[in-house]
Formats: C-alpha cells, structure tokens, sequence
C-alpha cells in the first residue's frame, strides 16, 4: 500500500485494569466495533511539526504502548503537509535506525568513557587528597 | 558493552546479580556522595585557590550538560544527529552531585564563582518560571513532544522537561523569595513578587508533589516564624497565592483527591516501594537498562519514581545509605539553623520542599533541574553551620 494507510480504531470500553509492576499495565477492554479509517489523520499539524511515525509498527502495539516499539519500526520526520508513502517511511526508518545503532569509533568511544568515568574519579581523587591532608593537619 | 557478571543462585533461582560494570558505577557513586559527606562534615578544606580551580572546572561541566539538555528539548534532531546525546549522557548521573559541589566550594571560599552561580542560578529559576507561566497561558516556546494533561487541562512546564520538573524549581524560587522577603528594600518587594510567583507556578504545575513539599516546608516555616518575625509576610502570601489559585481553577484539587481514589500511579509507586529490601539483595550494586542482559533485569532496572529508592536501584545498598545521611545531615541542620531564626533556615525550606517532593519523582531525565537542585542544596550546605555563631555568610 503505497499511498494507503488505514488507521484503525477499536472501540470499546474498559473493564478492567490489572497495575503490573515497572509502569507496565494491563487493561482489559471490551471490544464494541472496529472503524477504520482511510488516509486519516486526526490532527492537520503545522509545517515543520516533528513527527514520530509509527504505521511501520503495525496496529498491534500491546497496551498502546509506542515505548516497546523496535527502532527499525519508528521513522521520524518533520510535516510537509502529507504522509510519506510506505516505501519512503521504511527508507528513513532503516537510515535512522542504522544511525542510532551505529557504534562510535574507538576514539570518541575513549572519551566518552573518560568523560563518564574520568571525570567522577578525578574528583574522588582531589577529595581524597583533600581529605588526607586535611587529617594530616 | 561487554562485562563480567556473578550470578548466585538458589535452587536454580537467581537471588544476586554482580555486574562489573555496574560495579564502577556503583563505586564511583559512592566515592561522590563520600565527597559531599566529608565536605558536609567540614573534613575537606582546600584552600581558596584549588576551592575556585575546582568550582570552575565543576561549572564547566555542569553548563555542558544543562545547555545540551535544553538544547535537545528545543531541537532534538540535531542533539541526536551530533554526538552532544552521547556527552550529555556520560555527565548526567554525576551532574547534581556537581552541582553540589561546586556552589558548595564557592560559597565558602571562591567569591568570584559564587557570584557567577547567584546570577546564573537566578537567571535560570526566572526563565523557567517565566516559561512555565507562558506555556499556562498558551504561549509555547518548544514544541513539546509530550503533552501531559488532566481532565482538558495541559499542565504547563516551560522550558523544564515535565511538570513535575516544574514544581521542583518553582519550590527552590520560592525559598529564594523567602529570602529576599525578609529583607529590606527593593530585595523584600522582588522576594515577595517572587514567593508569589513561585508558589503560583507549583500550583498550576498540579504536581502532586511539589504541592506536598510545598505543604511540609510551608508547615516549618510558620514553625520558624516564631523566631523570626519578617517569615510571617512571605509565608501568608505563599498561601494567599494557593488559596486564590484552588479559587481560580479548582481543578487542581480534583487531581489531588485522585490520589486517594485508587490513582494507578500512586499504587504503582507504593508497590514498587514495597519491593526495594528484595531488589537491593538481589542487586546489592544496583542495575541500569544499559548494562542489563535479559528483560529480567531490563525491567528491574525500570524508575520507582523516587530519587532516592532509585539511588538504591541504579548503584546498590551504599550510595542509597550514603544519600539518605545526606539528606538528613543537611534537614537537620536547616532545623536547627531555623530555630535560632538564621537566614540558612529561610533558603533551607527549599531544601526540606524539594527533600519532601523527591520521594515522589525523580527528576534525573532532566539535566537543568537536577543542576539547579544539587546548586542550591550545595548553596544551603554551605551557609553557617554552627548557630550560635554569627553569620558567616548569606547570599544576596
């Protein structure tokens, strides 16, 4: 489906909720009607809007949740005024996803770890100094 | 990343998870929060000249840090896109604890630095006061990806990341009011303006917990104008400004009320709480989604949406023990500064606001407030310390 996107919504009201731990609930809803939707959005955004796309994820997000989406799956995008075709959303996705899990190279990789480890043990080491002499006198 | 981990089990069961990664983490964690614990305790005296080095150096990285992570909420793309992401994530665990010590340092010995932070610190509360009142009004200056809402009603967060990030701030303006209030001049007028505006900005945040923090250091403060006479005018218009906003828009107490109604988040946060003793055994070095190899210890690694429990979840037993005789350190010292009518028992009411609200959030995602946070908690820890001396030192 090139230009085609559906956007489905199910109906129906909540007959239960079950609170799991770690933020993930479970909700038990009773299903009325399925409506699909076709080619609809449900807000016109502004040019420029940022966009998180999730049609490649499918309709099937358990709990609505976008959050257990993969990567691979998300494409983002600013609004031009209409949706990208599928191909072009798997296009950017795949780019995007690619750039998220590309690895840095060894080099910033360093630094990264001397600024995130470094920094906390130089710190610890002037404390210590600090103290030392401190008792000292 | 690749790590050594020990597993210990029981009948086939896991019951300790050692990860070495974690391990310096938890080490280094450690190894701060004893920083500020000898500091607290006056066993670090550098000298004026190390105490300004190392302010500055601290200021460095703690600007760094806040800049990317306003910069990432204004244009994501482009944090993404750069490798800021990755430095912002390297320094932003350590970044409160910076904070802290940096306005520790200077307002004990660097001048110079301490009048950087005073005008820096100022400026930001104000801009992030102001932005959250324009983003109540309508008026927004970042286009949010998130909208947080309660019955129709968008709760406003400016420049900060969420509400509750917004309530935390809103209560350190406010004990910056209280200071100014009590004093003389055009300082007691903008302190007023200021507690006013503050207090304003909790309330239509509908932080749930910033109004807690609110109510507990408002309840000290009426406890501490009995020794200080001035307290009284900024703490009536403290709950002047509450009463004509719950007028205004009573909504906010709807919120409230669903607290207590079987709200699914309140329930989650006490059962969450409920499972720190058999968590902290099982992971007495602490677990985070990074280092984490199963989906197990992915989701155990989640928020409990309490930054001290999650002190204990991401770095183990120690610095969650370290933390909490920090806390109680600096309460207890604002309590008895407070007593003998101090202005460090003014300022330190921010301090037992946001020590109240933090058990209810964490606010680690957003590097500004956790800046501001550890700036003015180091700024109160370095105010006098012994009461029945003269004061030592006071901001202006």
């Amino acid at each position: 489906m090139p230009q085609r996107w559906e956007r489905v919504r199910q109906l129906g009201k909540q007959v239960g909720k079950n609170i799991k731990v770690f933020h993930v609930e479970k909700r038990l809803i009773l299903l009325d009607s399925i409506r699909f939707e076709i080619n609809s959005i449900k807000t016109s955004f502004p040019p420029g809007t940022f966009v998180w796309d999730f049609r490649l994820a499918g309709t099937d997000i358990p709990f609505g949740d976008v959050g257990v989406v993969p990567d691979e799956r998300v494409a983002s995008y600013k609004w031009e005024g209409k949706l990208p075709s599928r191909e072009r959303l798997e296009q950017i996705a795949r780019q995007q996803s690619l750039a998220l899990n590309q690895r840095p190279n060894l080099g910033p990789r360093l630094i990264l770890y001397l600024i995130q480890w470094g920094t906390p043990l130089l710190l610890i080491a002037i404390g210590g100094y600090w103290w030392w002499r401190t008792r000292r006198q | 990343m690749t790590s050594a981990a020990l597993l210990l089990l029981r009948e086939g069961k896991p019951i300790m998870m050692i990860n070495s990664l974690l391990i310096i983490d938890s080490f280094l964690m450690t190894g701060l929060l004893s920083i500020i614990g000898l500091r607290l305790n006056g066993l670090l005296k550098p000298t004026s000249e190390e105490a300004n080095w190392a302010a500055w150096g601290l200021t460095l990285l703690v600007a760094l840090a806040a800049a990317i992570s306003v910069l990432g909420r204004m244009s994501p793309e482009f944090v993404l896109r750069t490798s800021l992401w990755a430095l912002h994530n390297a320094l932003s665990p350590w970044i409160w604890i910076f904070a802290f010590l940096m306005t520790n340092l200077s307002f004990t010995t660097a001048k110079r630095v301490r009048w950087f932070h005073c005008m820096a610190g100022g400026s930001l509360l104000g801009i992030a006061l102001l932005t959250t009142m324009l983003h109540a009004s309508g008026i927004k200056l970042i286009n949010y990806s998130q909208v947080y809402s309660f019955q129709g009603y968008y709760r406003p967060h400016g420049i900060l990341f969420t509400p509750l990030e917004a309530g935390l701030v809103a209560l350190l303006s406010w004990a910056w009011g209280l200071g100014w209030g009590v004093q003389q001049g055009w300082r007691r007028v903008a302190g007023l303006l200021l507690t006013g505006l503050s207090t304003a900005v909790v309330y239509l945040t509908f932080s749930r917990s910033a109004w807690l923090g609110l109510s507990v250091a408002l309840l000290v403060g009426f406890l501490f104008a009995r020794y200080q006479k001035a307290l009284w005018v900024p703490l009536w218009v403290t709950l002047a400004t509450f009463l004509l906003c719950s007028v205004g828009l009573p909504l906010g107490w709807q919120r409230g009320v669903y607290a207590a109604q079987g709200d699914p988040s309140v329930q989650n946060r006490l059962e969450l709480w409920m499972q720190m003793p058999s968590h902290l055994i099982r992971y007495p070095f602490g677990i985070t989604e990074v280092y984490s190899d199963t989906i197990e210890e992915y989701m155990a690694a989640g928020s409990t949406v309490n930054f001290y429990l999650d002190i204990g979840v991401q770095y183990g037993i120690l610095p969650l023990v370290l933390l909490l005789g920090i806390v109680s350190v600096l309460g207890w010292r604002v309590m008895k500064c407070g007593k003998h009518g101090m202005p460090v028992g003014l300022w330190g009411l921010g301090v037992i606001a946001t020590v109240v609200c933090l058990v209810f959030m964490n606010p680690i995602a957003d590097s500004l407030a956790m800046a501001l946070l550890g700036g003015f908690w180091g700024m109160v820890s370095a105010m006098e310390v012994k009461p029945h001396e003269p004061p030592r030192l006071h901001p202006d």
